[in-house]
């Protein structure tokens, strides 16, 4: 009786492997790009190719990193053209991350922003950042990193360490949302920046230059490095920041010192005031003078009231 | 007992604790939400629920901490009481099989296999379930605390992984919205059936009878409080994870998992899920073993079987009739 059941119910396990795919037969989405143009998705996706040299393994200098784009009136039709052009199922778990183009200013990037969570199954701590030109990081051929996506995240990740710069993820972007907030997403633009990072002969490249907001699904206008640092101290998305300064009656120079520990108190009573208290210290750890911390507070102060007008 | 009937399958009272624990967890992360509420509302809306189960459940309780099986004093007071008292325990553990089924199917598709057939992943958890059933209380006992065990061991690795994407002000009680605490409580409390599934049960824990009421109250309180703890353990959990994204998404386990990044194993949603998926199929099988306890015990009253007298195990007859 046990031998009967058995051989009924070990066929019916196996029906996981009825629709199955081999591993070289997926697209494994690195870096998707996506934009909204004239009516219509833009994807343009880092894939990784088995084809290229290093065999199996993923190495963006070898080439096996390949760039397909799709577009539809729908981003998953987009995504679909993308599998149909390159002739494999496609695998979005393992994108590392996500690029929004200057298109979605105008329509809400949230539908699409679905589809890659509830139908692709992208991970929620998948990266999001923005680009006008969204296929401006699928362009570019980093040399470094074992994957196409790895310089773009390497200076996301370390910008935002050191508080120059924000980090969202796709999680942080649906949450805010759904709680009436907005999202503070890291921006990239093109840049002719030294030789060898790419495989660009005139030294293109791209680097982290601001950021913009993401308020019901909508991208807002890019604000600038010093604005960006300004609503990350507003928002608590940073305590700590890299500040330059002058010290009056010495209008030549001007100093950079490490600014920690910062508190940002609104104080709603007062109009445009706000509570800002940090410690300074330079680069190398050593203390500033009181007269130094003075001006550093005030300059820090003026970035935050900066960034006050946008909030 | 005479030497015709078999001895009954014994089960300690720390195994029905367990698998009573597996069962409501299973039922809490398989099941899908629908709610909307965050924060303060869900909370409340579990621990209100929790207390309301409890207390409904308060003088069965009692009653089963007295030694008595439940169903067949009932039916030896009178004959009606006896059968209604189990037709409708059975009514409703029966609908709870269903309920358990029919989830562990769409869990496992939505989860595991987006294109696999419903009515497939339907019958192989119900074919899991009937066997896990017929096979007793023994082996439901001895597998509910190995998957127990092996849940528990996923469900700590994925919120250990979670810990650097909590954001702790989401806690805020002060933010919370409690437009839908009704709704959570009503959904909460039609996920239970563990308390029955108790009482169904309880005639096959191995009790001196001289301990059986601290026993039988021990693992009942101790199945109270540690499911509450637990319930408002994953629900700080995907409060602080996931945030307002709590109330957007069907299964909130599900979606924490795939943010965890642990070396090889990466995004642990995939394992977890099928760990889970097979919680919850052992949770309809317990319910089903649970449906039949109840309703065959006035039919072995009926019959004159020495089974199931109070709280002396060598006078209980064979569970298998």
């Amino acid at each position: 009786m046990k031998k009967i059941i058995s051989m009924i119910v070990i066929p019916l396990l196996l029906t996981g492997c009825s629709d199955n795919t081999e591993l070289g037969d997926r697209a494994i989405i690195q870096a998707a790009a996506i934009d909204f143009n004239r009516g219509e998705y833009q994807v343009s996706a880092l894939l990784f190719s088995s084809g290229g040299g290093g065999g199996d393994t993923i190495d963006a200098s070898q080439d096996n990193v390949i760039k397909v784009s799709g577009s539809g009136k729908t981003l998953a039709e987009a995504i679909d053209n993308i599998s149909l052009i390159d002739g494999k199922e496609i695998y979005m778990s393992e994108t590392k991350l996500l690029i929004l183009g200057g298109g979605f200013s105008d329509i809400s990037a949230l539908p699409a922003l679905n589809t890659l969570y509830y139908d692709m199954r992208c991970s929620l701590n998948m990266p999001v950042c923005f680009s006008k030109d969204s296929e401006l990081l699928t362009d570019l051929h980093f040399k470094e990193g074992i994957t196409a996506a790895e310089k773009p995240l390497s200076m996301i990740e370390y910008a935002y360490d050191s508080g120059a710069y924000p980090k969202a993820v796709l999680l942080d972007v649906l949450a805010d949302n759904s709680g009436g907030r907005a999202t503070l997403i890291p921006a990239f633009e093109e840049t002719t920046n030294g030789y060898g990072m790419t495989d660009d002969e005139e030294g293109r490249t791209a680097v982290l230059s601001g950021s913009c907001y993401m308020i019901d699904g909508r991208l807002s206008a890019p604000f600038d490095s010093q604005m960006t640092t300004g609503l990350m101290l507003l928002s608590g998305l940073t305590d700590k920041i890299m500040l330059n300064f002058t010290v009056e009656g010495d209008s030549y120079n001007e100093y950079t010192c490490e600014a920690y520990n910062i508190k940002v108190e609104l104080l709603p009573d007062k109009e445009d005031m706000v509570k800002v208290s940090a410690r300074f210290r330079e680069r190398n750890g050593a203390a500033l003078s009181e007269e130094q911390c003075d001006y550093a507070l005030a300059a820090l102060t003026e970035l935050v009231r900066g960034a006050m007008s946008i909030m | 007992m005479t030497n015709t009937e078999k001895k009954l399958p014994q089960i300690s009272a720390a195994q029905l604790f367990c698998m009573l624990m597996l069962s409501r967890l299973s039922a809490e992360i398989t099941f899908p939400l629908s709610g909307t509420g965050y924060g303060g509302e869900t909370l409340l809306a579990l621990v209100i629920a929790e207390v309301i189960r409890f207390l409904l459940a308060l003088p069965l309780i009692i009653y089963s901490a007295k030694g008595n099986n439940l169903y067949r004093a009932a039916y030896r007071k009178s004959k009606f009481m006896g059968w209604a008292l189990a037709v409708i325990a059975f009514l409703l553990l029966a609908g709870a099989v269903v309920k358990s089924l029919f989830h562990t199917a769409v869990f496992a598709q939505r989860s595991l296999l987006p294109k696999g057939s419903p009515v497939v992943l339907t019958l192989i958890a119900a074919g899991f379930a009937v066997y896990a059933a017929v096979m007793g209380a023994e082996a439901l006992a001895r597998s509910g605390t190995l998957f127990l065990i092996a849940a528990a061991v996923i469900t700590a690795a994925v919120m250990l992984a979670d810990i650097p994407y909590m954001k702790f002000d989401a806690m805020d009680l002060s933010r919370s919205q409690y437009g839908g605490l009704i709704d959570d409580i009503t959904e909460r409390l039609l996920r239970g059936g563990d308390y029955l599934v108790f009482a169904a049960l309880l005639p096959f824990v191995a009790l001196k009878k001289e301990k059986r009421k601290l026993n039988a109250c021990g693992a009942s309180l101790f199945f109270a409080l540690f499911s509450t703890l637990a319930g408002i353990m994953l629900c700080a959990f995907y409060c602080l994870t996931l945030r307002e994204f709590y109330g957007m998404t069907e299964y909130p386990f599900f979606a924490a998992a795939s943010l965890s990044d642990i070396a090889l194993l990466k995004r642990l949603d995939g394992g977890g899920a099928a760990l889970w998926t097979l919680c919850a199929a052992f949770r309809t099988g317990l319910m089903l073993f649970a449906a039949w306890s109840v309703i065959i015990q006035p039919i072995w009253e009926a019959r004159g079987k020495s089974a199931f007298t109070s709280g002396n195990a060598e006078e209980r007859g064979s569970a298998a009739g």
